[in-house]
């Protein structure tokens, strides 16, 4: 059993039904629609971001579903999903952005996971040059936010 | 020949340098050279877009070198022909061999152009009917003159010139400045995918000098500044997945930043919980704070907008002073708590105890709070002192022999004596309101026993007395308030007692209790368990072979574990009575038991006390450093902190490792314990007893 899936940029997929219902958004669709030929509509996903996230959900098309709140706390990544979000930042944005849209919580936990790692463990500074952020706040205010925050030092 | 002075700057100019200064380090000068080009944007794959656009007039010879190029007939430039007249050999299949030449390299051939499929003259070229400013390069703003002195070129290259010989690389290189406009209005017109291709061509062209300036351009506009671009819920869901440290850190990396970390109230919350600043079960104590503020603002002001969660609020405040999370501020309270205890700074208060005489000063029992320090001895008296100062507020008299259990909820005290009597004070007053006999031996070891909710009901239906005595029996007691209720002397039928629990045959020594369920621990080697609702015995268990000291009860695992003479410790079935598992370790009497959710604590007389794993029954540490019998101990998730001959010791529980003494050079530590912010220790020392206040408050 498969499913068309049609990208913004009107790019038609194919693929396997349960690949596809890793997104709980296509997969109530599927439910409300119930068997047909149509291509499903992703508006909000282009043909390159759904060509990733179809890699995703094939990978993982085995992997239990996990509602364990601490286990999806979890900051780590497994080796594959490491590799798969190695991709330039304004992908990785995509992909939690359409992670989140399709409704597949575990690929929007790993995309987060992977920003979130990538801020673990740095200075302010360090992490605004991995992001390319200007620093809008004066001397004055970050001496202060400094002050404020010197208890996490304490390790 | 005259040129203008001011040359236009050309991303090439570099590429042409370094490539002619040396040809033997190719390889380095070029990074890319030798990258195949990958499927996806190869040529071929343009095949059949090329077809439609109707360009079918070209000669099958240069279809055929365009396939094997994988270049595009439309821009079938220059350094390609270049290259065919160069080299006899082309048979790589991938696009480009490598190293490939420069496009200087390439106008070396006179006859070849850069774009010589497009008429040379201005006006029929492309660039001036197209739109120019529609060009990426024209948005990047370290390349602002490429174009404008192009056209000025025009009639000095257009002009017939014959001889080519001198000057002929300038000469060259003017010809091929000519091109640019054209070769630009080109790429314009080029579909996205060809765009890449060609981009792919002329990076692989490129020097390292050209790729890190070209990188430096692409590198920050492909970054996202990923928690102000995000939405509001997805940001807050990668921060989730940060540490305090982090979070401080990131805090501070702009305003943006701040607003979204400092406002975030529920990974605040998370991480009180996760690192475990907050017990598992412990309830919100902020959120019940903010609940209680809330309630008070609406009241003061009752046309207050109505708020659905203080969490949603969401502007971004100009001034950066202005955030308290109130979250966040706990967690920063409770850290920095921890971090004293971790590394051992408190203030130390010290003062003597009051007793009879010296000789019988042993403190059997010790219980505190913010205000009282109680504690029970061996001479018969209940002293209560000021927690913060040490000041003696009052001394209960009553008990006719050494008072060896006792404990106390609110303002009502139990205690148990020698002489076997089972008394009730008012801790305020100091009067003892009542007085239970029953037992006929020493009472040994008592629990009050609060209702809890287990199971739908209230465990027990009210408030319970257990004693255990050295008569063999237990005794069951409602709980007085000595405010409220009638003092009771001893006249008459007790109207608190209970139900007499008979089972042992020999001392009861310990006893826990958690609803209706009761744990005994008795010297006839078993260990008992009772329903305090009808009195009666449920199971008794049998496998110490010798006298059972500590028991602890464990109600989410519904067991019971027990500490004997026999230096093991069993690990029993509430429900069934069926031994689990049996300790092996302590190599003679295990004294005291402690029990918290993730750890159980033994400490026997070999000196030494073990961390065991509640749930497998695995030793996880064995924490030796004491020179006797452990006579007293207590833990929690962070720490053990246990008493000696000579010292008290801090121990980290989850490393096994001595953090500090805490105390040294005492003779006996006769009782410890601590709560959130104090430990609290009854020591001796030359027959003289002394109570030590160690305060790890965070002092602001």
């Amino acid at each position: 059993m498969s499913v068309r899936l049609l990208s913004s940029d009107s790019e038609d997929f194919t693929v396997a039904k349960e690949v596809a219902e890793r997104s709980m958004l296509i997969k109530n669709m599927l439910e409300d629609v119930g068997d047909n030929d149509n291509p499903i509509p992703l508006p909000n996903v282009t043909a390159k971001i759904l060509r990733k996230v179809i890699e995703w959900c094939e990978h993982h098309l085995g992997d239990p579903v996990t509602n364990d709140e601490n286990e999806r706390r979890n900051t780590e990544i497994d080796e594959w999903d490491q590799k798969f979000m190695e991709v330039d930042q304004e992908t990785l944005f995509d992909i939690i952005l359409a992670a989140n849209y399709l409704d597949i919580k575990p690929l929007l936990d790993v995309g987060c996971k992977t920003v979130a790692n990538m801020i673990k463990g740095k200075t302010a500074e360090e992490i605004r040059k991995i992001f390319n952020i200007v620093n809008d706040l004066t001397p004055e205010e970050e001496a202060q936010i400094r002050k404020e925050n010197e208890w996490a030092e304490d390790r | 020949m005259h040129f203008p002075v001011s040359i236009p700057p050309s991303p090439t100019h570099p590429t042409d340098t370094m490539g002619s200064q040396d040809d033997t380090t190719k390889e380095t000068a070029f990074p890319l050279s030798s990258v195949a080009t990958p499927p996806s944007i190869k040529y071929t794959s343009f095949e059949a877009a090329y077809k439609a656009c109707k360009l079918k007039d070209l000669t099958p010879r240069k279809r055929s070198v365009a396939s094997d190029d994988g270049l595009p007939p439309l821009i079938n430039t220059s350094f390609k022909r270049a290259r065919l007249k160069e080299q006899a050999v082309y048979d790589q299949p991938t696009a480009f061999p490598s190293p490939s030449p420069t496009p200087v390299n390439a106008s070396y051939h006179p006859t070849s152009s850069l774009l010589d499929p497009l008429p040379n003259h201005p006006n029929t070229h492309p660039a001036a009917s197209s739109s120019r400013h529609l060009s990426p390069l024209d948005l990047t703003p370290s390349l602002p003159h490429s174009y404008p002195p192009v056209p000025s070129l025009q009639p000095l290259i257009s002009q017939p010139d014959p001889s080519p010989h001198p000057s002929s690389s300038e000469n060259k290189l003017w010809l091929a400045l000519d091109q640019l406009p054209s070769l630009v209005d080109t790429y314009d017109t080029l579909a996205e995918d060809q765009k890449t291709y060609v981009l792919f061509q002329l990076l692989k062209r490129s020097s390292k000098t050209s790729l890190k300036f070209v990188n430096s351009i692409i590198m920050p506009a492909l970054k996202r500044d990923f928690l102000a671009s995000l939405p509001r819920e997805l940001a807050l869901h990668v921060i989730s997945f940060l540490d305090a440290h982090s979070l401080c850190h990131a805090a501070m990396v702009s305003r943006t930043w701040r607003s979204i970390i400092e406002q975030d109230h529920s990974t605040w919350r998370l991480l009180l919980y996760k690192d475990g600043l907050m017990e598992p079960h412990e309830p919100d104590s902020v959120r019940s704070m903010l609940r209680l503020q809330q309630r008070k603002d609406e009241e003061e002001a009752p046309k207050i907008v109505e708020m659905d969660d203080p969490m949603e609020i969401d502007e971004q405040p100009d001034e950066v002073s202005a955030i308290v999370n109130p979250y966040k501020e706990e967690y920063r309270q409770r850290h920095m708590l921890r971090q004293n205890w971790r590394h051992g700074r408190f203030k130390r208060i010290r003062f003597r105890g009051h007793y009879t005489q010296p000789a019988q000063n042993v403190v059997t029992c010790l219980q505190f709070d913010d205000d009282h320090i109680i504690s029970g001895m061996d001479d018969r008296m209940i002293n209560i002192y000021h927690t913060k100062t040490g000041r003696h507020l009052r001394t209960l008299r009553g008990h006719e022999g050494g008072v060896w259990a006792l404990q106390y909820i609110g303002n009502t005290l139990v205690s148990g004596s020698t002489d076997r009597t089972v008394r009730v004070w008012d801790i305020e007053s100091g009067n003892c309101t009542h007085v239970f006999y029953g037992h006929t031996s020493t009472v040994r070891c008592l629990e009050i026993v609060m209702p809890k909710l287990i199971n739908g009901q209230m465990q027990p239906a009210e408030p319970l007395i257990v004693t255990g005595s050295r008569d063999f029996t237990l005794r069951v007691w409602r709980l007085p308030d000595p405010t409220k209720d009638q003092p009771f002397y001893g006249s008459g039928v007790n109207p608190w007692y209970r139900h007499t629990l008979a089972g042992h045959v020999g001392s009861v020594r310990a006893i826990t209790a958690h609803g209706n369920t009761l744990v005994s621990g008795s010297y006839d080697n078993t260990v008992g368990v009772w329903d305090l609702s009808t009195g009666r015995l449920v199971h008794r268990m049998e496998g110490h072979s010798q006298k059972v000291y500590t028991v602890v009860i464990d109600p989410d695992r519904g067991r019971c574990i027990s500490g004997s003479m026999d230096g093991t410790v069993r690990i029993w079935d509430l429900a069934t009575g069926q031994p689990l598992e049996i300790l092996q370790g302590h190599t003679i009497l295990v004294g005291l038991l402690g029990l918290t959710s993730d750890y159980l604590v033994s400490a026997a007389a070999d000196s030494t006390l073990r961390v065991w794993h509640p749930e497998a029954g695995i030793c996880r540490h064995v924490l030796s450093g004491h020179q006797a019998a452990i006579t007293c101990f207590q833990h929690d998730n962070d720490k053990v902190i246990s008493g000696s001959e000579g010292a008290l010791k801090m121990w980290d529980i989850k490393t096994g490792r001595h953090i500090t003494d805490l105390i040294t050079n005492v003779d006996h530590v006769w009782r410890i314990t601590f709560n959130k912010h104090r430990c609290v220790a009854a020591v001796c020392k030359d027959e003289v007893t002394s109570f030590e206040v160690l305060d790890f408050s965070v002092v602001e």
